[in-house]
């Protein structure tokens, strides 16, 4: 869950104050899971609930230093490629384009739904997201022929 | 046929969704304090909605059983004396005395009167008021104009400055006592209880003093005790029913504790500051400000550096913290009243503001003086207290009140279970105008 906060928010003290309020929700409302889905499922819809809220209440389209995350985050357990890297594109982008990517492309939501959680349009949010795959997609691609390049 | 081959930003997407991270421990401290938190801060709201329940139960459960103890009053009226239209003749009819020398006194003062025997309920009777003077038994006063519908009932008053044995009205057809008109010489007149309705009190209160918890950390704090502290209240009170009565105006509510086990510690050369000490409460770190001169508790010194003990005269100490608040109170009050006693059973809350914050450190080094560091300058209290009401003179009346007062928040910032509270006996003198 501690990766979703990041995702969402890439700097390790928001991300671990997300899920720390992400989690006490949890606890708190334990009684009303229906054992109808899977638990991570629910925690997970919890922790996103809470990062959106976070972002509602910020509303700042600002760049998230990554330093500081980069010094707390302990033992990662995916040690094949490097996460930071990955964060460190994420961050690149504005915090709503971010968002929307978030739920769109790895959450699966769809426009309408975005369109409901965010309260924007959803014509806004298919927007957001076409700029942020081609914000990250150039990246990625120039990350990707730098490595070529630096193989040969 | 071509088909779609996942690229780098597919690659990207895949990868930045199987992140696996572990956030740091301190978050899972943190929600575990959190709710820890919670849950006691909710157990506290129960006990203080319990409490606001409880009260207000008892309050209604008091007035409600003294109401009933008046209406019974009422309903066991004995046919005692009376006056049928039709007959120039009073005769018995009504009481509420019981005692037969009362009932014999006034059987004799007046050969006119007889037993009635009609059916008093069946008949439509207009009643007349009759007051008898304990001054002049030999005769019944002389009969004023009927009040129609209304029984007679003996009642001992007393009514400027003499017992004075009235026949006060009651409606017939509701059994509502009316008990501020009296007879009394031709004339229909009030008692003064129940037409002054406003009355101004001040009181002194000897306070005990302390917290509901014992110190935060006993280790700490092992000889932490209440204070014997002085307050004082200017209420006014109006009497909004019979039975009930609201009452506001200025409290000046002490709060404190003495903690015998400290230290102090001063320089052996008075131009060599003092390493800073301070002394751990449960209403908050206190330090000297004087710079030759330091306190501490035993645990603290003891994590001093040795140098600082060596260098330094230890003597025992003694530590009194003293808060003052003034604060608004508005205070709910029942009363149940027999003869001249009166007891008043009162509920309510307050809020004030810091006025005084003051520790005072004595040793036989000599005595110094500080604030306590980071307390809280407004407060909430609940109240509660018994008051009873003496009369001595017409229009005074001498108060004596056990009262307990709970504070609703923490006094200090820094320890937030610390809640003060203080009893109190109040003792004040009431005008009634």
């Amino acid at each position: 869950m501690f990766g979703v906060c990041l995702r969402y928010f890439p700097n390790a003290e928001i991300a671990q104050d997300i899920l720390q309020d992400g989690f006490i929700k949890v606890f708190e409302n334990i009684h009303s899971f229906r054992f109808e889905g899977s638990i991570e499922g629910w925690i997970r819809r919890i922790i996103i609930n809470t990062a959106l809220e976070y972002h509602r209440r910020i509303r700042e389209d600002k760049e998230v230093d990554l330093s500081d995350a980069s010094l707390v985050i302990e033992e990662p357990s995916n040690s094949d490629f490097d996460y930071r890297q990955l964060l460190l594109i994420v961050s690149s982008l504005p915090n709503q384009y971010r968002i929307v990517f978030n739920l769109y492309a790895i959450e699966g939501y769809s426009h309408s739904e975005i369109s409901e959680m965010l309260e924007i349009s959803e014509s806004t949010s298919k927007s957001n997201y076409s700029r942020a795959r081609a914000i990250l997609r150039d990246k990625v691609n120039k990350i990707a022929d730098f490595e070529r390049y630096a193989f040969l | 046929m071509h088909f779609y081959e996942p690229g780098a930003y597919e690659d990207f997407i895949g990868k930045l969704a199987s992140i696996r991270l572990k956030p740091s421990p301190k978050v899972w401290i943190a929600i575990s304090s959190h709710l820890q938190c919670k849950e006691s801060a909710r157990k506290r709201i129960l006990l203080q909605r319990l409490v606001a329940a409880a009260s207000f139960i008892l309050l209604f459960g008091i007035s409600y059983f003294t109401f009933l103890i008046f209406n019974i009053n009422i309903n066991n009226e004995i046919p005692l004396w009376g006056h049928h239209d039709n007959s120039s003749n009073i005769i018995p009819l009504y009481s509420v005395l019981t005692t037969q020398d009362d009932f014999n006194l006034k059987r004799t003062s007046n050969e006119a009167i007889k037993p009635f025997t009609g059916d008093m309920y069946g008949s439509s009777v207009n009643l007349n008021i009759f007051s008898l003077d304990n001054n002049d038994n030999d005769h019944l006063l002389t009969t004023i104009k009927p009040i129609v519908s209304t029984i007679p009932i003996v009642k001992e008053e007393i009514f400027q400055g003499r017992t004075l044995h009235a026949y006060l009205q009651t409606d017939y057809t509701t059994n509502n006592l009316t008990l501020d008109h009296v007879y009394h010489n031709g004339n229909i007149t009030t008692t003064d209880d129940y037409t002054k309705k406003w009355e101004l009190i001040a009181y002194i209160n000897p306070t005990y003093a302390y917290h509901t918890t014992a110190a935060l950390n006993q280790k700490l704090n092992p000889n932490e005790i209440g204070a014997w502290m002085w307050g004082g209240d200017i209420m006014i009170k109006r009497r909004i029913s019979r039975y009930f009565s609201i009452s506001s105006g200025l409290q000046l509510s002490p709060i404190g504790q003495v903690n015998k086990n400290v230290v102090l510690l001063r320089s052996d050369s008075y131009n060599k500051d003092m390493m800073v000490l301070s002394a751990n409460t449960s209403y908050g770190v206190v330090s000297l400000e004087n710079r030759v001169v330091a306190i501490s508790n035993f645990s603290t010194l003891a994590c001093a550096p040795p140098s600082v003990i060596k260098s330094s005269t230890v003597t025992p100490a003694r530590l009194s913290q003293h808060f003052y608040f003034l604060e608004i109170p508005i205070i709910v009050s029942t009363s149940l009243k027999k003869k001249y006693f009166e007891a008043e059973f009162k509920l309510g809350c307050s809020s004030g503001i810091l006025i005084s914050n003051q520790f005072e450190v004595i040793s036989t080094e000599g005595k110094f003086y500080g604030k306590t560091e980071n307390v809280r300058l407004y407060n909430t209290n609940a109240i509660g207290s018994v008051c009873f009401n003496i009369p001595f003179k017409n229009e005074l009346v001498l108060a004596i009140e056990p009262s307990m007062k709970l504070s609703l928040n923490p006094i200090s910032y820094s320890y937030i279970s610390t809640y003060p509270f203080s009893t109190a006996l109040k003792i004040g003198i009431g005008y009634k105008f």
